[in-house]
């Protein structure tokens, strides 16, 4: 199901929901070196069976940059509450594909815990984040209700902008997350779409998306319908979930979507969270390969990372 | 152009503590707002209280009194510039697909509506898309002015809000907010795909605000035309009529359609306005008795004895 469960990389200072002291619990003491930037990787670990793995420690990973061991200064398996945008392409599907797509989201919904967050986004016919970021998951299935119509616009980049501003108002107790649902098109926010209107200064690259989620340690997530028109080599979600360490699926009309949901809910839940220094903070991109000792289990976690000079 | 920014949100809570109904009821009796409708566009000028059958939370009531109303009417004319509405040519010219052709638009308004108005009414132009609802100029009986306003509306460039969400809900509590303070009878236009983004108010408790303020909404849908696509309503690209037409029935107003095929190449009519601004002539308000019913509000069901005619009424009342 899950394709390519990838990780994402913070700033320290993005680490500070983790608590140090009590997230340390299987691993070294952190270590803190003025000047350098530690990074943090999420990853998920599933079993052959593709249940989650969740009582790994510290011991049990070992990282390597560039080839490189490094050591594991924060380690956390804590399950943090989520705060999550939910946006929703819909390509002008038949009327029960939007369904689906409600279904999908509903679900999501229907697995939140009572101290967690959502919002939701649209990006098909209007570019719109709603303004009710809330557990209250009558007011979230209202929005799904009455606020999704489809188009053509996939304004990915700029509703995941919109989205990264409102989670960036949470602290760091949240696991903060964004979750596409429906097809993954080219991002259509661009000038010569509005002939009349003039381009919507809200317009941004996924890209630039990218960068933003990642520096907050928010993952973005891709639940993605099959191609309207046969394979369409513009993913951008896909591009989006692979270098912010999100996951990424490919949903079938015979798939379970709640179960979908939930899984996709409890991988956000459980996601470890494993700090080193790099050995260079040279602003270029590495390498990194995060294994477990466990025999079948598989880790899905970002393979690259890129720190930004310390000038 | 004077704005309403900011005083959306604040202003519909806030509103929702005061007092709910511009005209006074009777001890034990409460009032609503009905008009009749013998077909699309007929309106019955004489309704007695022998003519309704009236529900309140699912118990027959008796029908105290019927009023006609008179005076002139104040309407405010609210329009959606949201990005889903005013966006142009995603298609290229020739094709088969017009969007809310802007000239059609602006012309079906002006000359279906504003110049339809009989004289002694009174209208506000505003507009909505985005996070901000704009009033166009203020309150007027001088034509002159509204007309203005409407033909600035599809102004390329001005991004800030042709390009926005549609938060039709919470514009249409707005609105019904700044028709409060004037005399009855009053309505509500709204012209609109439906498509509603980015709300702080459901449409049900928009409706709710609207008719608790005895402010039917009439409601123009501008669908999305296909010369391919007749069945137009059906298509995935028009599903906001359905939210138009159960907003509208809420409040005790109504929903039409725009279905002016000029945008098509073809000698069009002008869209029903005419229908709201009739409708309106023929407004009665209904004193009914509600005694033994503690203050709130209550499901209220209007028919018509004479099975052939249509009762537009509330979907709730509010006994004080």
């Amino acid at each position: 199901m899950w394709t390519g469960l990838v990780a994402v990389v913070v700033p320290m200072t993005d680490l500070s929901g983790i608590g140090r002291n009590q997230d340390v619990q299987n691993g070294p003491p952190v270590v803190f070196r003025a000047g350098v930037e530690m990074v943090a990787v999420s990853a998920t670990v599933r079993g052959r069976d593709g249940h989650l793995v969740t009582d790994l420690t510290a011991e049990d990973f070992t990282i390597r940059v560039d080839g490189r061991p490094v050591e594991v200064e924060v380690f956390s398996n804590e399950p943090r509450p989520l705060a999550v945008a939910v946006l929703v392409f819909a390509f002008y599907p038949p009327v029960d594909g939007l369904e689906r797509l409600r279904l999908a989201g509903r679900a999501f919904i229907d697995h939140l815990r009572p101290d967690e967050l959502a919002v939701i986004g649209t990006m098909s016919d209007e570019i719109a984040l709603s303004p009710h970021l809330t557990g209250n998951k009558t007011i979230l299935k209202r929005v799904l209700d009455e606020e999704l119509w489809p188009g053509p616009i996939n304004a990915v980049g700029a509703v995941a902008n919109m989205a990264i501003d409102r989670l960036a108002a949470l602290d760091g107790t949240y696991r903060r997350a964004v979750v596409f649902l429906g097809h993954d098109e080219g991002d259509r926010c661009r000038d010569s779409f509005w002939h009349r209107a003039g381009k919507d200064p809200r317009c941004t690259t996924a890209a630039h998306a990218t960068t933003r989620a990642r520096d907050m340690g928010a993952a973005i997530y891709g639940l993605v319908l099959p191609p309207p028109f046969g394979r369409n080599p513009a993913r951008p979600v896909m591009a989006m979930s692979r270098d912010t360490g999100g996951g990424y699926a490919e949903v079938r009309d015979s798939d379970d979507l709640p179960a979908v949901m939930a899984k996709v809910a409890e991988g956000l839940r459980r996601e470890y969270v494993i700090g080193f220094f790099p050995p260079a903070q040279d602003g270029r991109e590495h390498r990194i390969d995060v294994r477990v000792g466990r025999s079948g289990a598989r880790v899905f976690a970002r393979r690259t990372f890129h720190l930004r000079d310390q000038q | 152009v004077r704005r309403w920014a900011g005083l959306l949100i604040v202003s519909i809570w806030a509103t929702a503590l005061g007092s709910a109904d511009g005209q006074g009821a009777d001890e034990g009796r409460a009032i609503f707002r009905v008009l009749v409708e013998r077909r699309a566009g007929a309106f019955v000028g004489a309704v007695a209280a022998d003519d309704l059958q009236v529900q309140v939370a699912g118990t027959a009531r008796r029908v105290a009194q019927v009023e006609g109303v008179s005076g002139p009417r104040v309407w405010l004319l609210l329009i959606d510039v949201s990005m889903s509405l005013m966006r142009g040519g995603r298609f290229s010219p020739g094709a088969d697909i017009t969007i809310h052709d802007p000239a059609t638009f602006v012309r079906g308004i002006e000359q279906g509506f504003i110049a339809r108005l009989p004289a002694t009414d009174r209208l506000l132009v505003a507009r909505f898309g985005g996070p901000e609802t704009w009033q166009i100029e203020d309150w007027s009986s001088h034509r002159a002015t509204p007309r203005q306003g409407v033909r600035v509306l599809p102004v390329p460039g001005e991004s800030g809000y042709s390009i926005g969400p549609s938060p039709i809900w919470d514009a249409v509590a707005e609105g019904a907010r700044v028709l409060e303070d004037e005399p009855e009878p009053r309505a509500v236009v709204l012209v609109s795909d439906g498509k509603a983004t980015a709300n702080y108010l459901s449409r049900d408790e928009a409706a709710a605000e609207a008719a608790r303020r005895g402010v039917p909404l009439f409601a123009m849908f501008e669908p999305f035309w296909m010369a391919s696509w007749p069945q137009v309503l059906e298509e995935p690209v028009n599903l906001g009529h359905r939210h138009l037409r159960e907003l509208a029935a809420a409040t005790g107003g109504f929903f039409r359609i725009n279905d002016s095929p000029a945008r098509l190449g073809w000698q069009d009519p002008l869209p029903d306005y005419d229908h709201f601004i009739d409708a309106m002539r023929h407004q009665h308000v209904v004193h009914v008795d509600v005694a033994g019913l503690a203050p709130g509000r209550y499901p209220l069901e209007v028919r018509a004895v004479d099975a052939s005619l249509t009762a537009h009424t509330p979907q709730w009342i509010w006994v004080e």
